[in-house]
């Protein structure tokens, strides 16, 4: 072997994965974030052919709608022995920040990829980093657990959320108050899922509204329909292990609904991924 | 809090986690939609005119009891039609490196702050 190679590998370690980077290759860190105030550092060690190591960083800002982010470095050439992507601002939970670490040829639009390093979520608490990361999928993890506050409809009208682009999301609670108008009817309001055209799915409460009547209406994953007429509270159930792509949505579906009555206080958990669009 | 100006529902543009809220308008409702094939400012398409027709003819030979929903209410509660100018705020999500990520629909442009 070339001496200058041998001392090279000795510097390195023996049983290194270590990977040898030419003058344009690159070294890339892709972002898919839903959390705000968040900034994801990109840092690689290489040893150059001198035997000395050197340092590569780069830091993004991620956009917080799910779409990629990228950080770019050129180390230069030689042997890249480490690279890691780490959150340094922001919280975001385990399934809101994933991020790919990745090679390639080029830099910006003319960055052809070559190999993936490691993949997977990243959080204040947990990294990625090469060697030892895995290669995982933006939809391998947890999750994060979110409460969203949703769209207070104008009197009349349904709700409708939808999952936003780059989500997707398991529908575990939902619950929002239907005020009745005086208008003589029986409301009968169920929640429903759709893929932004079609109706997949409709859980009818079994709560019936009568005029001029103000009940809370929930639904949860696995429940069983049932009326608390005690405390004015409706439930039903959505299908356990529901999974909601983007665009699709959760809408209320009222038979009844009268022009006057209006729904409020819209509020849900859903478990979120991020799609890596 | 901002209120859309295609459909007047009220919403946070930042949720208390932080994270963006990507508001998209309702579709039509039932009241709406009566209204709308009353005059004629919408267009079913041919299933839905002959499923609309079908419900019409029901409630003709059965009509519903005074607090119940008809036959054609039932049927436009499953109908999801999009309203007109409806706004859709989640983005289409751009190729790599091609900013900026433009909304899904506009509607009537830009919501208004309210109270």
């Amino acid at each position: 072997m070339n001496p200058k190679l041998r001392a090279l590998f000795e510097t390195i370690g023996p049983g290194s994965p270590a990977r040898y980077l030419s003058d344009t290759e690159t070294l890339r860190l892709t972002v898919f974030n839903a959390a705000s105030g968040v900034r994801v550092a990109l840092r690689g060690r290489k040893v150059d052919e001198n035997g000395e190591s050197k340092f590569a960083s780069n830091e993004i800002t991620p956009t917080t709608a799910r779409a990629a982010s990228l950080g770019d470095v050129q180390p230069g050439a030689g042997w890249l022995v480490g690279a890691a992507a780490i959150v340094t601002a922001g919280t975001p939970l385990d399934g809101q920040t994933y991020a790919v670490l990745s090679i390639g040829i080029g830099l910006g639009a003319n960055f052809t990829e070559t190999e993936v390093l490691a993949a997977g979520t990243i959080s204040a608490a947990s990294r990625l980093s090469w060697p030892g990361s895995p290669i995982e999928g933006p939809l391998d993890g947890a999750g994060a657990l979110r409460s969203i506050t949703g769209t207070v409809p104008a009197a009349g009208a349904e709700i409708s959320e939808t999952v936003p682009t780059g989500a997707r999301w398991n529908l575990i609670a939902f619950r929002s108050t239907l005020t009745t108008s005086a208008t003589v009817a029986n409301r009968a309001p169920a929640l429903s899922f759709d893929d932004g055209a079609n109706l997949l799915f409709s859980a009818p409460n079994p709560y019936l509204l009568a005029a001029t009547t103000t009940a809370n209406m929930s639904w949860g994953e696995g429940l069983y329909d049932a009326q608390n007429l005690n405390t004015i509270e409706g439930l039903a159930g959505v299908p356990a292990n529901n999974r909601l792509g983007s665009g699709f949505r959760i809408k209320s579906r009222t038979i009844n609904i009268q022009v006057g009555d209006q729904y409020s206080l819209v509020q849900y958990l859903v478990r979120e991924w991020i799609e890596g669009n | 809090m901002v209120k859309c100006q295609t459909c007047a529902g009220t919403y946070a543009r930042v949720l208390e986690d932080g994270t963006q809220y990507f508001h998209a308008c309702p579709p039509l409702g039932v009241a709406e939609l009566k209204d709308a094939i009353a005059k004629k400012s919408i267009v079913l398409t041919a299933t839905q005119q002959q499923q609309l027709d079908a419900a019409r003819a029901i409630d003709a030979a059965r009509p519903p009891a005074p607090l119940d929903a008809g036959a054609v209410d039932q049927l436009l509660a499953s109908f999801s039609i999009a309203r007109p100018f409806h706004r859709d705020e989640n983005i289409k999500i751009p190729a790599l490196e091609k900013r900026p990520a433009v909304l899904v629909a506009a509607g009537k442009g830009e919501p208004i702050d309210v109270p």
